[in-house]
């Protein structure tokens, strides 16, 4: 007996010895960060997290408007009601909003990849610089649209001081979220292009991936929005010079428009995922159409009755539809076009702005009904262009970002007062309302209360 | 000093003192385990030489099987044996060993009593005892006889405290000379009979006494043996705080859930059998159905694979084995995970000391089943059978409301031009019937009149009785089982059988399971070795068809009150749901598939069919290594394999209907292209477990004098395996089982324009492993059999990613003491108390943060983005080195006492917990990428307190009631000044001085002229839901969800051979929300198809200006979400949830012994009749509401009625 003592004292402490490492495994189907393709892998869910820009200034811009009493606004819901009628207010202090939230995510997830790449493992510097770097834009990208929707319009003389968002650039869980400065975040997000630019191909194989065409493209929205036109112009020129693919609407007529992944005109791609049966198009954006001539017209919009769940009675905005891979919002060819064609028109050269619309305009239109644009004045060319912008941009978002910056355009009437009608009530928005700025949800603001409210 | 019985070695040293009381003891335990003896070899082969009687005896007893109860006081003076005997008579041979000795003996069935020849009359008290001084000592002289008058011989009868005891004589008699005045106790014990405690008082005279003997009854019986899942203790040796429930126990409600079974019986414990959750003392955590708040669950000795005691199954297949454990609608089906008629105890271990033992997982407290056994010298068959029967839920009980408000609620949503006119354009869905004659009188198909009259024929017609009759049947419950327990000298068996189906309310629904358990010992080298198997295999089967439940439900496909199924004729009546009637047959005649729908037919389709089959088996070793020393390694291996069958009919709507929005006309060829392949959809899912655990522990039990130290100490591994994974099948034929392989990243066209994508997430594969890696050891030490310490300390590591050791492990451990007063001297001259010990106890338990939170930031790999084909990844989990252990301390006071002879008997605890590092998922700012984070947030305090209390207030020959009233309190606060509560935070969270299942409303301030919803801000000013005012809004607390007072008093009056149980739970000083609207249900914010919510308060809406001085609903016209929101969450809508509940109501009948004797085949056979469900008796709220059951006008969510059981039982 006093053997089989020694024998069970002895497997015991065997036992002991061994089993430390019994329990050093590591859990399966989850794993720690470290391959320097995981965070390749990060950057690669566009469709989930990294592709979605925004939704809600959609509804906010004065080309969506639906009659007072249409099914449409009754069944809306009401934080797009809340957008859509410019209320000081959108979310309830319960409510997470969704376009911050989504945002600070992809935020989250490029801060975690330029934090940690360069200290993976099992990737050459190469590919870690390129991993970084595409990162990068990826934050530019998300800094420019968080800027654009909550905080002021970039002013030069007031940047400094304006309140922009909090700039978060690493995945710090317990970082102050006091809002940088406008002008901050925009160094910010102009230095982090910069950086990008040289690690980048010209061109990428997929075009939801960053390049240099994206960096430049991306160039030159942010100078157009600081209202740096030349540079602008300039960027986009560059962009133009890797990516100028147009599509031809003439040969799609019949349908088989290209997929997101097959679009020439998608520099960079980024996208409203959320499912919209169409957007109500005011009579005004609809005006702006040559409607038998202007093939944007015939493909892109359609009578309401027409598409199941739209349920307004106006025409509305179709193009999402026709491969139902959401509305694109990332720069691409025609933008670029446009934006060197207003940076030309600003600069007084007429002629090489109208030249590049018409360009533009020549494969939107039906052959037959094509005819060339001119301008007496870079003043008129500037009008022409900020219109084709509206019928080339629409439906995308894109002109309540106009809206807030041709504001700053004085001896224009490129933004008027809007006013519509929900529910029996009128809604108004003046030039120079505090309400072009998206308040920021309460919930964050109590759950982090160095974060400031805008103005309301 | 060691009484022996049974081969078993008692648990303690005696003091003289108490030497009669353990006595008793040992004939309790010796009783239950041979009242059925026989089979045994009759013949004695022996041969000693000079050998101590002590071991002839064994020998003796090994070799007959008959048992021996002796003192080893009495073989103090005996002579060595010296015999040679070969194939003698056991009752020879034992006249031989014992002839010469001075004691006397006799046999009562097949146990040896010894006792010394001298014990009747001398006085052997040595302690000098105070009382015994004044008076003249008397004769105490008394009979014993059985039920019907006849004298019972050969019953030990023990008179305490003096040290005397005698036997009853052939005439049943016994007595006790020159007693001295004072008071005593009489212990009567008899093998057959039940134990006598008798308080005496003698005075000035002879005292006589007449005793009428029970026949023995299990009941007396009935475990005081507790079981940790590592050792087996005597319930009255231990510190901590532990509540044992006995399989006879379990037996008075024979419902198939386990969980109702147990509902009440124990203070201290919280069974939800809606939600299937089980607390122990209290909520730790927010989230109570996640399992790290649920109490440990423990099968013989090694935690489940299940840890849940009983299971819902699924509607949809899910890989995630973790996935949806709440109930789709109540009175749905679920399935048991352990055969309730296999368990011999479940002890709950509540307080540190009990379940310590359990160190990282104890913090909520652990549930230990122990599987029965079988018995020595026993051979029963057991057969028992049980079907129970109840209707659905009555439709008269929905709080809904009528036929005509429906309508105009419906006329109002017309009305406003909240429903577009289908027959505009054919993408537009189906209406309602009534809506339909309002678009039809508004285009002018038919005249007001006309409309008028056929509306006021839908608000007369109700739908309830074909959805009675033709969706819903009796729900049936049958269980049988069979069970075979006995076994020899060296080896024991006990086999059982189980079937149990049920099929609920809801048609095509039904849930089946079989049990069947094998548990074994066998004994080897002269008992030194033993070795003990178990095994188990359940195979469960469910099926689960939601048409039932959709068409109850609102939405699409829910029957509007007056949608009928069938038409007068009983032909199923069709309708649109996607598209309208008329639109969908135009498609029909297209070559499209039929696209309506009646819920009959789906009856037949969608089933998820879920089998699993789970395996357990555990072998365990025992040997002696020195007489109070024994090593055992045991070990277990669960496997458990679970299939998911979900067959999606291609005769199926939603199949019907996928297809066909897939389905295109080429205008060019003027054919109709298929976008997804015609046929059903397959799904299958496989969930695996793997569990194995090895353990490895050394008992040692000592007894040195007085002192008494019983000690584990142990390691164990364990590793816990979980994989799942899924596929789906695209144009399945069922009659082939044929599929079409489908590429689901590729667009599809779609009815209307577009495309879309099927984008199936098949490749995922769920994996899970999770070792656990322990040292334990446990320490119980015993003086004079009063006073009694404990410790224990456990050390436990786990495969956390990334986490340092020291971070990872850490000792957690716990002491305790009890006091046995009514064992001390100063006890003995009373006779109100017959038992009264307190406990007092301190330890710390612990909760791991498991794999929902890491330290490390991880990433979850393995799917591909649906556009770009690269392969992507998330990250799972930020990381968050600030993570640690949560852990509970625990301090514990108890008092168990016992007065009156037993007649009434109490047990009180009161402790105090306070969890540190409370791991918490915290509402996160979504700023940093996370709304919700866990940390060991917050620190959580709480205390409570619980009694239990049994009486028999009547007890005489025929009658006998007990009475059992169980109580608990339990609170609990937040004390963590990092959460300080502001007016205007969350309704619900961790804050500094509220509980942690609180919840606060807004403070209601009526409607405004729109008809939407107003509230107080902090400073009393009047909100309004679409003002964007910058004050901020005011919650008030409201109370606690759990109710913090809650227990159950149940009855039990038993008149010869009937007994008549009545079980009766109560739940106080809890707030519930009445939901009779919520912004989900809310016909502003959902879809305007399908069945709108009927809630009855929705009738009371507001409709115009000026109704907001009536009515507080608000209204549909210019509702928006903070206005539903604030309805729905305002203390407007919260109300007290206190009431009592009448659980059960049995009858049972045991048919009389005498009878049974005749039949000469069955040794006991009872039979039962239960009624459960009665409903609730007294509720604090006045509007009829059942808190449990909170009305929502929705049939899902009504109380099931009342349950009819009857139980059957034999034994042979």
């Amino acid at each position: 007996m006093k053997q089989l003592l020694y024998i069970l004292t002895a497997i015991t402490v065997l036992h002991t010895a061994a089993c430390r490492k019994y329990v050093e495994i590591p859990a399966e189907n989850i794993r720690a960060l470290k391959y320097t393709r995981d965070y390749q892998a990060l950057l690669n869910n566009s469709y989930l997290q990294l592709e979605r820009s925004y939704f809600y200034p959609l509804y906010a811009s004065d080309e969506v408007y639906a009659a007072d009493g249409s099914t449409w606004q009754n069944n809306l819901n009401i934080n797009i009601a809340n957008s859509y009628c410019w209320l000081p207010k959108i979310w309830s202090e319960t409510q997470e909003d969704a376009d911050w939230a989504n945002l600070y995510k992809s935020m989250y997830i490029v801060n975690t990849v330029t934090d940690e790449v360069m200290s993976s493992t099992e990737g050459t510097e190469a590919e870690k610089k390129k991993i970084y770097a595409e990162a990068q834009v990826h934050r530019a990208f998300l800094y420019y649209t968080l800027v654009t929707i909550y905080a002021q319009q970039y002013d030069a003389a007031t940047a400094a001081t304006d309140p922009g968002v909090p700039l978060l650039l690493s995945p710090d869980l317990f970082a102050s979220l006091k809002r940088a400065p406008v002008a901050k975040v925009y160094e910010q997000i102009l230095k982090d292009l910069q950086e990008a630019l040289p690690e980048l191909p010209e061109l990428p194989q997929v075009n939801t991936a960053p390049s240099k065409a994206a960096v430049y493209a991306m160039m030159a929205r942010v100078y157009l929005q600081m209202r740096a036109f030349a540079d602008a112009g300039r960027y986009a020129d560059s962009a133009l010079h890797l990516q100028n693919s147009l599509i031809d609407l003439n040969d799609h007529v019949a349908g088989g428009y290209p997929t997101k992944t097959n679009d020439p005109e998608i520099i960079f791609s980024k996208a409203i995922h959320s499912f919209v049966a169409s957007l109500p198009l005011h009579q005004e954006t609809i005006d702006l159409f040559d409607s038998t001539a202007d093939l944007r017209f015939s493909l892109f919009t359609r009578l309401g009755t027409e598409v199941a769940g739209a349920n307004f009675e106006n025409r509305g905005y179709y193009k999402n539809r026709l491969v139902n891979q959401g509305i694109y919002t990332g720069p691409g060819v025609p933008e670029m076009m446009l934006i060197k064609a207003e940076a030309d028109a600003r600069a007084g050269n007429t002629g090489s702005a109208m030249a590049i619309l018409n360009t533009l305009r020549t494969k939107r239109y039906t052959p037959a009904g094509y005819y060339d644009l001119t301008a007496a004045s870079p003043q008129e060319a500037l009008i022409h262009v900020i219109n084709e912008r509206r019928r080339e941009l629409m439906g995308t978002g894109m002109r309540w970002f106009d809206q807030r910056r041709l504001q700053k355009d004085t001896g224009y009437d490129f933004v008027k007062t809007v006013s519509r009608q929900f529910k029996g009530t009128t809604y108004t928005l003046e030039p120079g309302s505090p309400r072009y700025v998206f308040a920021i949800a309460d919930k964050y603001i109590q759950l982090n209360p160095e974060i400031e409210q805008n103005p309301r | 000093m060691q009484l022996q019985a049974n081969g078993k070695i008692l648990p303690y040293p005696i003091p003289k003192t108490l030497l009669m009381m353990k006595l008793t003891v040992v004939l309790m335990l010796a009783v239950c385990l041979q009242v059925q003896a026989h089979t045994y070899a009759q013949t004695i082969t022996l041969k000693v030489q000079n050998s101590p009687l002590e071991k002839v005896l064994a020998q003796l007893k090994k070799q007959s099987g008959y048992q021996f109860f002796y003192r080893d006081a009495a073989l103090r003076n005996t002579k060595p044996v010296t015999l040679d005997v070969k194939d003698r008579p056991f009752d020879e041979v034992l006249n031989l060993v014992l002839k010469d000795q001075p004691l006397k003996w006799s046999i009562v069935k097949k146990t040896v009593v010894i006792l010394e020849k001298e014990t009747v009359d001398i006085h052997v008290d040595t302690l000098p005892r105070k009382e015994q001084a004044s008076g003249t000592p008397q004769l105490l002289s008394g009979t014993l006889v059985d039920e019907a008058g006849k004298p019972i011989a050969g019953a030990a009868v023990a008179l305490s405290p003096l040290m005397r005891y005698t036997s009853s004589n052939n005439n049943g008699e016994f007595h006790f000379a020159d007693v001295p005045p004072g008071n005593y106790t009489l212990v009567i014990t008899h093998i057959t009979y039940n134990r006598i405690n008798r308080r005496v008082k003698i005075t000035n005279g002879p005292v006589q006494l007449q005793l009428t003997m029970a026949p023995y009854s299990d009941e007396q019986a009935e475990v005081e043996v507790l079981s940790t899942g590592y050792q087996t203790k005597s319930k009255a040796t231990t510190t901590g705080s532990a509540s044992v429930v006995g399989a006879r126990e379990l037996a008075t409600n024979p419902s198939s859930n386990l969980l109702e079974r147990l509902e009440g019986i124990r203070p201290g414990v919280l069974f939800d059998n809606r939600n299937n959750r089980i607390q122990i003392r209290g909520v730790n955590g927010l989230n109570p159905n996640l399992s790290s708040v649920m109490p440990l669950i423990v099968i013989d000795g090694f935690p489940a694979i299940d840890q849940n005691l009983t299971r819902i199954p699924l509607h949809e297949p899910n890989r995630n084995p973790d996935a949806g454990n709440q109930p789709l609608a109540t009175g749905n089906t679920f399935l048991s995970n352990f055969n309730p008629n296999d368990i011999e105890s479940i002890t709950f271990l509540k307080d540190a000391a009990a379940a310590a033992i359990w160190g990282s997982r104890a913090a909520n407290g652990v549930i230990v089943i122990e599987t029965k056994k079988g018995k020595k010298g026993v051979t029963a068959v057991n057969v028992g059978a049980t079907y129970s029967v109840s209707n659905p839920a009555n439709f008269s009980n929905l709080d809904a409301m009528s036929n005509a408000q429906y309508i105009e609620l419906e006329k109002e949503l017309f009305e406003n031009g909240f429903v577009a006119d289908p027959s505009t354009h054919w993408r537009y869905p189906e209406i309602s019937e009534a809506m339909n004659w309002m678009f039809r009188a508004q285009r002018g198909e038919v005249s007001a009149a006309q409309r008028d009259s056929a509306l006021a024929v839908l608000s007369h017609r109700s739908n309830h009785g074909q959805l009675r009759n033709l969706l819903m049947q009796r729900a049936i419950t049958q269980q049988y089982n069979l069970s075979m327990s006995g076994g020899g000298e060296n080896s024991t068996y006990y086999l059982s059988g189980n079937y149990t189906r049920n099929t609920p309310v809801f048609r095509s629904n039904y849930g089946e399971s079989y049990f069947i358990t094998s548990n074994t010992t066998h004994d080897f080298l002269q008992k030194r070795i033993s070795l003990s198997t178990n095994l188990n295999y359940t195979y469960s089967k469910s099926q689960v068809n939601v048409a039932a439940v959709n068409a109850l439900s609102y939405g699409n496909y829910g029957m509007r009150p007056y949608d009928m199924l069938t038409d007068e004729n009983g032909n199923l009546i069709y309708r649109g749901v996607t598209y309208t009637k008329r639109a969908v047959d135009s498609f029909e005649r297209m070559g499209y598939l039929p696209w309506t729908y009646n819920p009959i037919d789906e009856l037949n389709y969608n089933n998820n069919i879920s089998q699993k089959n789970a395996v357990r088996a555990r072998l365990a070793i025992k040997g002696k290594i020195t007489k109070w020393l024994t090593a055992e390694v045991s070990g277990q291996l669960q496997r458990s394999n679970e299939t998911q069958d979900y067959l999606q009919n291609k005769n199926s709507y939603v199949i019907r209907d996928l297809l066909n929005t897939a389905t295109t006309l080429n205008t060019a060829t003027n054919k109709l292209v298929y976008g997804i392949p015609l046929g059903g959809i397959y799904k299958v899912a496989n969930i695996r477990g793997e569990d194995y655990a090895l353990r490895g522990q050394l008992n040692i039990d000592k007894y040195f004098k007085e002192h008494h130290l019983s000690m584990i100490a142990g390691t164990e591994i364990r590793q816990t395996r979980i994989t799942g994974n899924s596929m789906t099948q695209y144009g399945y034929d069922e009659d082939v089982s044929s599929s079409v392989v489908v590429n689901p990243t590729i667009p599809y066209d779609v009815l209307g324009g577009g495309t879309r994508t099927l984008n199936s997430t098949d490749n995922l594969i769920y994996k899970r492993r999770n070792r656990y890696l322990s040292y334990y050891t446990t320490a119980d030490y015993g003086f004079r059999n009063k006073y009694f310490l404990s410790g224990s300390l456990r050390f436990d590591d786990a495969n956390l990613i990334g986490v340092d050791r020291k971070r990872r492990a850490q000792p957690l451990w716990s002491v305790g003491g009890r006091w046995d007063i009514t064992n001390e001297s100063f006890m003995q001259d009373q006779y109100v108390l017959n038992r009264l010990a307190v406990r007092l106890t301190y330890g710390v338990g612990g909760n791991t943060p498991g794999l929902s939170s890491q330290t490390y930031t991880t990433i979850n790999l393995g799917s591909n983005d649906i556009y770009t084909q690269l392969p992507y990844g998330t990250i799972g989990v930020p990381g968050n080195d600030m993570l640690g252990w949560e852990t509970t301390k625990s301090l514990n006071l108890g008092i168990d006492a016992a007065l009156l002879n037993d007649r009434i008997s109490f047990s009180f605890d009161i402790y105090k917990k306070k969890t540190e590092d409370l791991l918490y998922s915290l509402p996160f700012n979504s700023t940093y990428g996370w709304n919700y984070l866990t940390f060991n947030a917050a620190t959580l305090k709480g205390h409570g307190l619980e009694f239990g209390i049994t009486g028999i207030p009547v007890k005489t020959k025929n009658w006998r009631l007990t009475s059992t009233l169980n109580f608990s309190y339990n609170t609990n606060k937040v004390t963590d000044n990092r959460f300080p509560r502001n007016t205007s935070t969350l309704l619900s969270g961790v804050y500094d001085g509220y509980p942690i299942d609180g919840i606060w409303a807004y403070r209601w301030a009526g409607l405004d002229s729109v008809g939407q919803s107003q509230i107080f801000d902090s400073t009393g000013k009047v909100l309004n839901s679409t003002s964007a005012s910058t004050s901020t809004r005011y919650l008030a607390y409201q109370g606690r969800t759990t109710a913090p007072y809650f227990g159950a008093f149940i009855n039990n009056l038993q008149y010869k051979n009937f007994s008549l149980l009545v079980r009766i739970t109560y739940y106080m000083g809890h707030v519930f929300r009445k939901q009779d609207i919520t912004s989900g249900h809310y016909p502003s914010t959902s879809s305007f198809s399908g069945m709108l919510n009927t809630s009855k308060a929705l009738a009371n809406r507001w409709r115009q200006p000026g109704d907001e001085a009536f009515t507080h609903v608000p209204g549909i016209l210019y509702a928006n979400f903070n206005s539903i929101d604030w309805y729905a969450n305002s203390d407007l809508n919260v109300r007290d949830a206190s009431h009592v509940r009448l659980q059960q109501v049995s009858l049972a009948y045991t048919i009389p012994q005498t009878v049974l004797r005749k039949t000469k085949v069955f040794h006991n056979a009872s039979a039962s009749f239960t009624v459960s469900n009665l409903g609730i008796i007294w509720r604090a709220n006045d509007e009829g509401i059942d808190p449990d059951y909170v009305l929502t006008g929705n049939y899902t969510n009504l109380p099931p009625s009342a349950n009819y059981t009857f139980n059957l039982n034999f034994s042979f």
